[in-house]
């Protein structure tokens, strides 16, 4: 048999797939059988949420409300609203909310999300502090779940699970699928101490361990991804509560979810170049010698296996084409043979299936996780053949991007 | 405060990748069952194929005056066609240089040069009207029109069912092969290819729906179409 090079693109891409989400789900079920279960502390803690927005109008107030219904003793909760330079009635709509005393509102020229949260950060005194975008919704028990976590003072800052809320169209339930699975691989990868991103929505950190590593920073615009590497790079342990669930109103069109990943996708490059010294660094254990090398080799080998299976589906369909167009797409006389002798039964399908089936695995454990209750099916129908595209689009993007020296947009 | 990182989860990475590996040389064995279960079913065809070739030619050969109505000239090409089929579906699966579809292409060609032998036979002793067409095909990078003559080919193939096609590779090491494929090509087989072999006159280069009906139409008479459609 003749190895091409195209097998060998499929199959090194198929193995490493396979390999990290095995990985993946052995490093959840020891984590799991390992660590004991978070308990409740005995007294709560003052935390603090700051609220940073930039013309949040249409949703800071629900935002607000979803952390003035948290199950948590409402005096121990500080609600700070940061306006960064909104220009439309942001300001206004979140001074009709100071009529709860746990909320404080200040307003500052625009400078960027990490300027407002280090200016919301310098105006309190609470023990812990987080974050929640103006876009996104805490469920009731979130903080009581994620705090349970702090009883071990080892634990610097804790994640939560974030959904995406209320899904209607291709895109959003594309989302939907790629933030379940993210509850699963934030899980596995707690437990092998390599969480790279402290995600905007609601990760609650201790204040003294900002206060030692220092607030946040631009981080290529992607300051939660720049705290969770300077904390890793300093050994600071991040946790992840993934039964603590947000909601987040995801991008709804293709050029909103376009710049969105742009900016995610670039900051987690230029991030990971600034803390390179880490890769390979034996002084960081799983995440500097298997986490971020492979994080970087699996979008190297992604973006050839898509292009190179795009580029043989479109080949063979122009093929196809031209060989209809030669028949003048008379397809009467063409017949589909249904004998189970023409069915694909390639190594590589049997392999894929086994990718399937454990993606399914995680992506149903993000759901039972995250009491998410609507069925999957459809979504991950969508899911399975529009994302991988959708991916190819935003790495090739990047790469333009960071070939042309663009800046990127919110 | 920092902590101390856990230690490097070495025992996980290997289970990780002997259970990758156990699920990869699964892969490998399902495929390789499916793929042995294909080559069985085409020989088992192949043989079933290769008597009634056999009953054929005997009964050309034997009989002075052979019962014209008896002979299922018909379904012994269909059979052809489907073995042709399954054939291509290996080829395209495995690629051209297995050696058991190099085997049995080989086989598959002397069976096509047979059965165009005792069907052209057939056709004049019994009247049948069939109209043979041999058609030599190459890979793309030496004949980037052949999958368009093939779609061409096999459209006409159902419009005019009297109509027999035989495709062979150009390219495949065989020496009766030589029985066939036209004579004094001088310039590189992709400067003619694909060619197209009616009622023994070569005709290269890629042909229409329309061409070859008119090749039909020129050699045969205009009625030659309706006869055997």
């Amino acid at each position: 048999m003749v190895i091409t090079i195209g097998d060998i693109i499929m199959y090194s891409a198929s193995f490493i797939s396979l390999y990290i989400i095995v990985l993946l789900f052995l490093a959840l079920w020891g984590g799991k059988n390992n660590i004991a279960k978070p308990k409740s502390p005995k007294n709560y803690s003052k935390v603090c949420i700051i609220v940073p927005c930039f013309n949040e109008e249409k949703t800071i107030a629900k935002t607000v409300h979803s952390l003035l219904n948290l199950d948590y003793p409402q005096d121990k909760l500080e609600i700070i609203i940061v306006d960064d330079g909104s220009t439309d009635r942001t300001y206004e709509r979140a001074k009709n909310l100071l009529k709860y005393p746990q909320v404080k509102l200040f307003r500052k020229e625009n400078g960027g999300k990490w300027t407002a949260l280090n200016y919301g950060l310098e105006k309190t005194k609470a023990e812990f502090v987080g974050c929640l975008d103006s876009d996104s919704f805490v469920s009731p028990q979130a903080l009581k779940l994620i705090m349970s976590h702090f009883v071990d003072s080892k634990i610097m800052v804790v994640t939560p699970s974030i959904k995406v809320y209320h899904p209607k169209n291709i895109l959003e339930r594309v989302q939907r699928i790629e933030y379940l699975s993210g509850i699963f691989l934030r899980k596995s990868l707690t437990f092998l101490d390599s969480l790279t991103v402290t995600p905007g929505p609601f990760s609650i950190y201790r204040k003294k361990v900002l206060e030692d590593v220092g607030f946040f920073r631009n981080g290529h615009h992607t300051e939660d991804m720049e705290m969770a590497m300077r904390l890793q790079s300093q050994n600071y342990r991040i946790a992840n509560a993934p039964e603590a669930y947000v909601y987040t109103v995801s991008p709804t069109s293709f050029k909103a979810l376009y710049l969105q990943r742009q900016r995610w996708y670039g900051g987690f490059v230029k991030n990971a170049w600034d803390y390179r010294y880490m890769f390979m660094n034996t002084k960081y254990k799983d995440l500097g010698l298997f986490v971020l090398p492979m994080s970087i080799l699996t979008i190297i080998i992604f973006i050839i296996a898509t292009f190179y299976s795009l580029f043989i589906f479109i080949q063979a369909t122009i093929n196809q084409f031209i060989a209809w167009q030669a028949i003048g797409f008379d397809l009467t006389q063409t017949t589909f043979n249904l004998n189970w002798f023409f069915i694909n039964t390639s190594a590589l399908l049997f392999i894929g299936l086994f990718i399937l089936i454990f993606g399914i695995i995680a992506v149903s454990y993000g759901q039972k996780m995250s009491n998410d209750r609507q069925s999957l099916v459809k979504d991950f129908i969508f899911y399975t053949f529009i994302y991988g595209p959708l991916l190819l689009i935003w790495w090739l993007g990047i790469i333009q991007r960071t070939l042309s020296n663009k800046k990127y947009k919110w | 405060m920092p902590t101390k990182r856990q230690p490097f989860h070495t025992q996980k990475y290997i289970v990780a990748f002997l259970i990758s590996m156990a699920i990869f040389i699964f892969g490998f064995l399902v495929s390789d069952y499916f793929n042995n279960r294909r080559f069985s079913e085409i020989n088992q065809v192949k043989q079933k194929f290769q008597v009634q070739v056999l009953a054929l030619e005997t009964q050309l050969v034997s009989f002075k005056d052979i019962l014209c109505a008896d002979i299922n000239e018909d379904i012994l090409t269909h059979e052809l066609h489907l073995i042709g089929e399954k054939l291509q579906f290996m080829e395209n699966d495995l690629g051209k240089n297995h050696p058991e579809v190099k085997h049995l292409k080989q086989y598959y060609t002397l069976l096509q040069i047979r059965h165009y032998q005792s069907s052209q036979r057939l056709s004049e002793r019994c009247n049948l009207d069939l109209v043979h067409i041999l058609y030599f095909y190459a890979d793309r990078r030496t004949c980037p029109d052949c999958q368009k003559q093939g779609e061409v080919l096999s459209y006409l193939r159902k419009k005019y069912p009297l109509l027999r096609i035989y495709s062979f590779d150009y390219q495949l090491d065989l020496p009766a092969l030589a029985i066939v494929r036209p004579r004094n090509l001088t310039a590189p087989e992709d400067d003619y290819l694909p060619i197209l072999v009616i009622e023994n006159q070569p005709f290269y280069g890629f042909k229409t729906i329309e061409e070859i009906e008119k090749i039909l139409s020129d050699k045969f008479g205009a009625e030659s179409l309706t006869k055997i459609r």
